[in-house]
């Protein structure tokens, strides 16, 4: 008779772990090509096109490191939070809120020179963000209401705020109709990189993420997340002020979130519109869960999921695969990936007995 | 100039008959025409239809591509690439493809441009559209007809020229033949959103409409008046399939006619910014077959309108009507112009509805 059981690792190391995602890839990638076979298009062709159109040129790269800005922020946003056990369903949310404040700041005083407007911008931004998600931080430190729900939750009230807006009072009158605002003045527009096609989101966001990196591993600061989030009853004992740092801590999250509203509003659209975030809020937990939520790992996983949209539109292109199809192989790599999770935590015991 | 082009063209076909090989421009088989689609090709309505028009150009030996589901906000990227890729036209098949259809075409002067519905062109990007409006008036002419209740539900999507164009050629149509019937509008905000449209759809028929006739792309609102025995009109493609005991009719799309036209354009090297509008002549705009419940006589009646409409006769947008507040909006014997058909803003009399605020 042979024994199949799980065993649990007593340690996992980041290499096991980062091999095990690995695999997890590559076995995806196989599944997706039975898939991709069935329908008649030769896989191997299929993901050398992707690779050769993305990797193979300047805005191949340029469009990834685009579409990666806002997922690295959402998805360090999360990551922050879910350091403390608490998850910020809800950057979504934020993301429309710290968009529509600086809609309103560009709005309002879009004559404004270059050099106060954008700045201005961001602080709305930033600003709202951290304010829109103060209710559920606040519920959830004070009176433990789950802040799985009342993030989630907040979502629709923004987007649905936004749209209040876009069909009303914000409306361009030249748009005959249409919900979208007056393109943004001139000064309103994120600088771009130097040489490269790419605003400086990007930039922001790496920076952002390091921030968080250095401020967790090296500060007393991130020592107390560590504690609380790893021990809530240790830390109360030493006298952490838990209700505090979970307010503090949802309200960095949610500004972060606010922050790629405003990089996406001044660095992409240069006006507010209807689907400004693309399900990037949401897209961020999957980045964080992904990376186990170290910072560090949120980088390389933007990088992954930005490569699995913009890589999916190229194979609508070159290879004429429905978007459904699209959708069913983000599913498959997903599913492979979280699923590999067991791997890390668990050895795989083979035994034969008589 | 239209003489000119023509001449032009004999020209061209005279020595293309001599040479058997092309002269100017290239073949139409060399050709790569990319299609950018805001819904799936699969919602069975407006972008079903555009893909219907990208086979026909397939079929013609055109190198053709699409990428489906493309958000507004993510079009840059997808315009872009099929730029890069040096397509020779690139059609994109969405209002709110304007802007970015416009961004893209200024980084790429040598490629055509072709948006759908929208008002903005530069010397590459053309912009082109149908007088579907010319079968709406007469869908409507069959739901003036088929009402008992007197009460006809429209299912909005956006509050564009566009729509309230529709929305007003289908009230006209329902009033020439039934003045004591009301089109009621609920506005879904979305051009492809099956719950909320058949939500609509429920709504319109607890308020006592026994048609439902839709602006937006999918069969929902159809298959909910299925579901209730009541009646409904489909929009972009003939819709009966999805709820045949329903379907009195469809106002369709025949993209292929016109794809063909520009490809053919672009292929020999005329082709010139534009603005173009064709309407049920061409065919680009036509009205679906009738369900089995439609009687005969009422076919006779609406097809006579639609050869009245062919030959010039009969105009839609003609005197008397007026606006919905009852103030006149076109006198007797008098027409509107295109321009003021294109930038149509006010609903005509008979529709029961609201348009969003002005607040310019």
């Amino acid at each position: 008779m042979i024994h199949i059981s799980f065993e649990k690792r007593i340690y996992s190391s980041g290499f096991i772990r980062m091999s095990i995602t690995i695999c997890a890839i590559i076995f995806a990638l196989l599944t997706g090509g039975v898939f991709l076979y069935a329908i008649g298009v030769n896989p191997f062709s299929a993901y050398f096109n992707v690779c050769s159109q993305i990797f193979g040129n300047k805005w191949g790269i340029e469009d990834l490191l685009l579409k990666m800005s806002p997922l690295m922020l959402t998805g360090i946003s999360v990551a922050l939070a879910a350091k403390m056990r608490l998850w910020n369903i809800g950057a979504d949310g934020q993301i429309y809120m710290g968009a529509c404040a600086a809609t309103w700041v560009a709005l309002t005083f879009g004559g404004s020179n270059n050099l106060t407007l954008l700045p201005m911008m961001f602080v709305a931004g930033i600003t709202a963000g951290a304010l829109w998600i103060f209710i559920p931080a606040f519920l959830k430190a004070h009176f433990n209401v789950n802040d799985i729900i009342t993030t989630l939750l907040m979502n629709y009230i923004a987007i649905n705020w936004v749209d209040y807006l876009l069909f009303g009072s914000w409306r361009d009158p030249n748009s005959l109709n249409f919900p979208i605002t007056a393109l943004f003045a001139p000064a309103a527009t994120l600088p771009m990189i130097k040489n490269i096609n790419l605003h400086i989101g990007f930039l922001i966001g790496i920076f952002i993420i390091l921030l968080i990196y250095f401020l967790l591993s090296k500060s007393r600061f991130g020592i107390y997340v560590n504690i609380v989030g790893n021990n809530p009853n240790a830390a109360e004992y030493s006298g952490i002020n838990k209700k505090k740092l979970i307010i503090l801590i949802m309200m960095i999250s949610g500004a972060i979130a606010g922050l790629a509203g405003v990089i996406e509003l001044t660095g992409v659209h240069h006006r507010l519109q209807q689907n400004i975030s693309l399900g990037y809020g949401y897209t961020g937990i999957i980045v964080t869960w992904l990376s186990r939520a170290h910072p560090l790992g949120v980088i390389f996983n933007a990088f992954f999921m930005a490569l699995v949209f913009v890589g999916g539109e190229i194979m609508q292109m070159k290879a004429g695969l429905p978007v459904a199809m699209i959708y069913l192989f983000q599913g498959i790599i997903l599913f492979s990936v979280l699923g590999s999770d067991v791997f890390a935590e668990y050895k795989l015991k083979i035994k034969r007995t008589a | 100039m239209k003489v000119f082009r023509l001449h032009l063209l004999l020209i061209v076909a005279i020595m293309l008959a001599f040479t058997g090989t092309t002269v100017f421009g290239k073949d139409v088989k060399d050709l790569k025409a990319a299609f950018v689609y805001v819904g799936p090709i699969g919602d069975g309505g407006w972008t079903y239809s555009h893909d219907l028009g990208r086979k026909h150009l397939e079929k013609m030996g055109v190198t053709t591509s699409y990428v489906e589901t493309v958000p507004e906000t993510d079009s840059i990227r997808v315009i872009r690439n099929f730029a890069r890729e040096n397509y020779d036209i690139i059609f994109t098949t969405s209002f709110g493809y304007m802007d970015t259809t416009l961004k893209v075409a200024s980084e790429f002067p040598k490629t055509v441009f072709m948006h759908c519905s929208g008002f903005k062109t530069a010397e590459n990007v053309g912009t082109y559209f149908g007088r579907i409006y010319q079968a709406k008036f007469l869908t409507g002419i069959v739901a003036g007809y088929m009402t008992k209740s007197n009460v006809i539900g429209v299912i909005g999507s956006h509050p564009i020229p566009e729509i309230i164009r529709h929305i007003n050629a289908f009230t006209l149509g329902v009033r020439s033949v039934n003045p004591d019937a009301k089109v009621k509008v609920i506005w879904v905000n979305a051009w492809f959103d099956p719950s909320k449209e058949g939500a609509a759809a429920d709504s319109l028929m607890d308020d006592g409409a026994d048609i439902v006739s839709i602006t937006t792309d999918s069969a929902a609102a159809l298959k909910a008046a299925e579901k209730r025995g009541k009646y409904a009109i489909g929009n972009d493609s003939d819709m009966k399939p999805y709820a045949p005991s329903a379907h009195l009719t469809s106002a369709v799309w025949n993209w292929g006619v016109y794809y063909e036209h520009i490809a053919k354009q672009v292929a020999e090297g005329t082709w010139k910014t534009n603005k173009d509008w064709w309407g049920i002549k061409s065919g680009v705009a036509d009205i679906s077959s009738f369900g089995d419940m439609v009687p005969a006589d009422i076919r006779d009646k609406v097809n006579k309108k639609k050869e009245e409409i062919i030959a010039g006769k009969s105009f839609v947008f003609q005197g008397p009507f007026n606006k919905q507040d009852g103030s006149s909006a076109v006198k007797e014997g008098e027409k509107l112009t295109d321009e003021q058909i294109w930038g149509i803003d006010y609903f005509v009399e008979g529709v029961a509805g609201s348009l969003p605020k002005k607040n310019n």
